[in-house]
């Protein structure tokens, strides 16, 4: 385990019990440049993951409510005229923060959703046909809630495409809950946290993480996953190049978390799941025969051999 | 409630099965056994499996049987009524009587009534077994095998015939390993139960079976291929007899059947002295049944000659000139006389008559008075005819028209030769141009086509099957009988008369004493050979049998004497005399490279069973090896791994090594599987650390890019403990 990752890790866990897990994937996803989706109810501790993320690096943390009536601008920011100036003056909107929440991105409507996710992907905005670049680090967050579908815009796959990771935050379990319960009894424990890390170090750390070494062989491993799910019976649509790019990433940044500096298929399989299971469309007869994109990609590992020689034979 | 009563109709189907199959047990053993309790005993089963079927407590079912076995008892083995008062003291009786003479250990003396109890408790047994084959193990096939068996043995040893019972119990086997196949195939995909999909699967298999059999029993069948076990069984054991077992070699009247393996037996016969070698001619057959040799109707009259005068044969006599005599002592005394060709007279002690019989031309020695007479020694006097190639080479085939109808006996065949054999018999003599190269054709024939020589393999035609057709086509083994009879059959066939000539051959030289040629002649000499009849010329004789030389003076008085014809006939001169022990064939005519073939194959089948012996040994040295390798082969990969160098080449091969010996054990990584799980689940269960510690470097070894510093001489130490606790 890389000991700075590992100091950071410490302190979420502060405030996130049992939540480490989701804590490592959020870090990997930083590291890795990517964006995360979370997907779960509310109330599970989803901002208090990002709000804690963003202190321990000391970066600066910005949250959008999603609502029906958010307009592009509410997020990208606006220029508004200036009448000592006499010019129009920009306001950047929170997308320009370092770490962003963006919370229950599926109530906004497709305009507002789309300027957030060109945003993400280009980690720059245009306004007033000028092109700003967001400064690094650039971490969205956004958070869905698969419960309720009443009054929401449901992110289309091509969007979906643009999160490296998809992630399930989960209940605490009763020992988790009752801990929970005992921190928060006096005051907020957020307030306690403190910066370990500088913005700067952070940068360092991904600049770092492209160095790690993905022999050919891996490679090749992570291309046959890909190509199995565009194969599949189950599937309408696989996964993309983009896909295995961000698998790649993805792993990369696991593996430095983990300390080390090569990828290893563990490291692929562990990630898979969570890199692949949105990007997958599925056709009708997946939910005929109750088949989620998980198991389907369980499958997949299971049968897609390992590359265990020097040289790879494939 | 619906799934119980779908098994309890394929149980009732199985066990109706088993009955039919049970029958078929019973049967042989009652026919072979002179019982007539067939019925009592099918009851029997029939109770135990109906017993079985419903699952009645073991200890009711018990009772049942046990009541029935005691009735049984009493029924078959008192006079009294089952119940009576004398009931009791019979079975107490019954069972002092057997409790004392097994106490005492005398088990010849058990009473009948105890063997049948013990039959039926067997019985009993076995229906046990089959319930826990049925029910257990949904696999019949060792008792359907071990049906099959019983029935082949007894249909081969005894007089009880199973060709029907075996279809059926082929049929029926057949079923029942299908139904119980069907059966564990629906068990194990888990598939909803369903009654319907499960006999979809098992009518067609039933129909196919029925099909099958049916038409594999109506098809024409070829002869047996080899030949029946039970005489060669018998004669390797010893038990040899004349007639239909194994024939000891040997002088014998009866040849109406011929075949059959022979035994050897060295017993002398006689001893003849004499300047040449000699064919004993003693007697002639000239009918052919298809299955061996007998004399033909008709009247026949015999000649009586004295000693010392001249006794005419219907063959050759060479010139005066050239008269010498041969010594005969004799051994083991025969009523008839020993014949050269070439006879002129023979003269004995006590004035002897000579009695031919005109139509096989077997002379009987007699006394004056009629009784018949055994001869220690005499002296046969002859001189041995020289036949003229050129007036041989004259004798054209249409001349065989013109013979007269004393020779018919000579031409005669059975009805039922097979076509095959005369057309052979034209396909060899078409192209000659003369009846003795026909002849000679059809002599040579057997030492260029496949046939061998050989006593032990020789096969008894079946039933409808022509003996001579079958060595001929099938068998292409045999010995003197099987080529001679071929060999009259074939000349028949084509046309020349022809026939079987019975004595010995020419025998063991011995010692030479003035310029005397001692001969020694024991059973193993007994011969049988070809006279042939030549127009222009007479009979001649012939021999067909490989191995043997045959013995005829020709001259070679024509000028177009092809090489090719002198080879052919130069070697009939050389004394070549097969050993008693081994007489294989020595194609003199024949290439060298099939001769040496020839004797390397003698060679190997003269220790057959040590081959046999050292391949069975080492068939079990290799399948104790393969059982055993993941011992074995480790131990050795240690070791080799040992003297080489702790580099990283060593490692990863190291490493595959250890990966192929977890395999073996049944650690085996599955193909999703990561070096890292797979060692966590290695570690596991060889309780360990070891396998994490190995994989850890492994993978850095071929996912990292840089070498990192590691002790390799350490993690070799910790391959070799790993190797190690995967054979303890």
């Amino acid at each position: 385990m890389n000991s700075q990752i590992q100091v950071v890790l410490e302190n979420i866990e502060k405030v996130m019990i049992g939540k480490r897990e989701v804590a490592e994937l959020s870090i990997v996803a930083l590291l890795a440049r990517g964006h995360v989706l979370l997907e779960d109810v509310p109330g599970v501790g989803k901002t208090m993951m990002v709000r804690a993320l963003a202190k321990s690096f000391d970066a600066q943390f910005k949250r959008i409510q999603f609502t029906p009536d958010l307009l592009p601008s509410d997020v990208v920011g606006v220029s508004i005229y200036n009448p000592k100036t006499l010019e129009f003056e920009f306001r950047p909107g929170p997308i320009m923060g370092d770490i962003i929440l963006a919370d229950e991105i599926n109530r906004t409507s497709p305009k507002t959703q789309s300027a957030l996710l060109e945003g993400m992907e280009e980690a720059s905005v245009t306004i007033d046909g000028k092109t700003l670049t967001i400064n690094q680090p650039f971490f969205v967050m956004a958070t869905q809630n698969p419960i309720e579908h009443e009054g929401t815009y449901p992110l289309p796959e091509a969007q979906l495409d643009r999160f490296l990771l998809k992630i399930k935050m989960g209940y605490p379990s009763r020992g988790q809950e009752v801990e929970i319960l005992r921190r928060a009894e006096h005051g907020k424990p957020i307030e306690k946290i403190e910066a370990v890390l500088t913005v700067a170090q952070l940068n360092e750390l991904q600049e770092l993480v492209q160095g790690v070494f993905v022999k050919d062989s891996v490679k090749n491993y992570m291309v046959e996953l890909a190509t199995q799910t565009r194969e599949s019976s189950y599937v309408y649509l696989g996964v993309s190049p983009r896909a295995t790019i961000a698998l790649m990433k993805a792993s990369q940044a696991y593996a430095f978390i983990k300390g080390r500096s090569y990828v290893t298929p563990d490291d692929v399989q562990y990630l898979v799941p969570f890199v692949f299971s949105h990007r997958l469309v599925l056709k009708p007869e997946a939910r005929y025969d109750n088949v989620t994109a998980e198991e389907i990609i369980e499958r997949i590992i299971a049968k897609t051999p390992v590359p265990t020689k020097r040289f790879a034979e494939q | 409630m619906k799934k119980s009563q779908g098994d309890f109709i394929e149980l009732t189907i199985a066990y109706v099965i088993i009955f039919l199959i049970l029958r078929e047990w019973l049967i042989p053993v009652m026919e072979l056994t002179n019982t007539s309790l067939n019925h009592l005993f099918l009851v029997f089963i029939g109770l135990s499996l109906v017993l079985s079927l419903f699952q009645i407590h073991p200890l009711l079912s018990g009772l049942v049987k046990f009541g029935y076995i005691t009735w049984f008892i009493v029924f078959v083995y008192s006079e009294s009524p089952f119940i009576s008062g004398q009931t009791l003291p019979f079975l107490m009786h019954e069972l002092k009587w057997n409790m004392t003479k097994i106490l005492s250990g005398d088990f010849g003396q058990v009473s009948d009534s105890f063997r049948t109890v013990l039959f039926l408790v067997l019985i009993w047994m076995l229906i046990y077994l089959i319930h826990h084959w049925i029910t257990v193990r949904k696999n019949i096939i060792y008792f359907f095998a071990l049906t099959v068996f019983f029935i082949a043995t007894l249909d081969t040893f005894s007089d009880y015939d199973g060709k029907v019972a075996i279809v059926k119990v082929i049929v029926l086997g057949l079923i029942m390993t299908g139904l119980l196949f069907v059966k564990r195939l629906w068990l194990q995909t888990d598939a909803p139960s369903n009654e319907i999909g499960k006999w979809k699967l098992a009518i067609p298999m039933i129909v196919s079976v029925m099909l099958v059999s049916s038409v594999a029993f109506f098809l024409p069948k070829t002869g047996s291929i080899w030949a029946d076990p039970v005489p060669f069984i018998k004669g390797v054991a010893g038990q040899g007899n004349f007639g239909t077992g194994a024939k000891k070699v040997g002088y014998s009247e009866d040849d109406s059947r011929l075949g059959g393996p022979f035994q050897g037996d060295n017993t002398l016969i006689f001893t003849a002295t004499s300047r040449d070698r000699h064919y004993w001619r003693i007697d002639t057959k000239d009918t052919y049944t298809s299955k061996g040799w007998i004399l033909s109707e008709g009247n026949f009259g015999k000649n009586v000659y004295q000693t010392n005068t001249p006794i005419q044969t219907s063959l050759q006599v060479g010139s005066p000139e050239k008269e010498r005599q041969i010594q005969i002592d004799i051994a083991s005394p025969m009523p008839f006389l020993l014949q050269t060709y070439g006879m002129i007279s023979v003269s004995a002690q006590d004035s002897p008559l000579f009695i031919q019989d005109e139509r096989t031309e077997k002379i009987a020695i007699e006394q004056q008075n009629g009784e018949s007479k055994l001869l220690s020694n005499y002296t046969i006097s002859y001189s041995e005819a020289e036949y003229s190639m050129k007036q041989l080479q004259m004798s054209e085939p249409s001349s065989l028209e013109k013979l007269d109808t004393s020779f018919n006996r000579f031409l005669q065949l059975p009805n039922t030769l097979p076509q095959r054999v005369v057309d052979l018999a034209n396909d060899i003599t078409k192209d000659k141009a003369s009846v003795y190269d026909q002849i000679k054709a059809v002599e040579k024939y057997f030492s260029s086509h496949g046939f061998r020589y050989d006593k032990k393999e020789v096969a008894i035609p079946a039933e409808g099957q022509d003996y001579a057709d079958q060595f001929l086509f099938d068998t292409k083994v045999g010995y003197c009988d099987n080529f001679s009879t071929s060999m009259v059959v074939l000349l028949r066939s084509a046309g020349i008369p022809a026939r079987w000539v019975k004595g010995f051959a020419p025998g063991e030289p011995g010692q030479i004493t003035n310029g005397l040629q001692e001969y020694q002649i024991t059973n193993d000499n007994a011969h049988s050979w070809v006279e042939a009849y030549v127009p222009g010329t007479g009979w001649m004789e012939f021999e067909p049998t490989i191995g043997f030389a045959g013995n005829e003076n020709i001259d070679y008085d024509i000028e177009q004497d092809t090489p090719q014809q002198e080879q052919e006939l130069q070697p009939e001169k050389k004394q070549e005399q097969p050993k008693k022990e081994e007489q294989e064939p020595k194609k003199e005519t024949s290439s060298s490279t099939s001769y040496s073939f020839d004797l390397g194959w003698t060679w190997m089948k003269k220790f057959t069973y040590v081959w046999i012996a050292l391949g069975i040994l080492m068939i079990l040295g290799g399948i104790a090896l393969f059982m055993q390798r993941k011992t074995w082969i480790p131990k050795m990969q240690v070791r080799a791994f040992r003297k080489k160098e702790a580099d990283w080449t060593n490692f990863d091969a190291s490493y595959q090594v250890l990966t192929k010996q977890l395999s073996r054990i049944g650690l085996r990584r599955k193909d999703g599987e990561t070096l890292r799980a797979f060692a966590e689940r290695v570690d596991e269960a060889l309780e360990t650390g070891a396998m994490q510690k190995l994989t850890a470097v492994y993978e850095q070894h071929i996912y990292g890019k840089d070498k990192q510093e590691v002790d390799l001489v350490k993690l070799k130490e910790s391959w070799e403990n790993l190797i190690n606790r995967t054979i303890s």
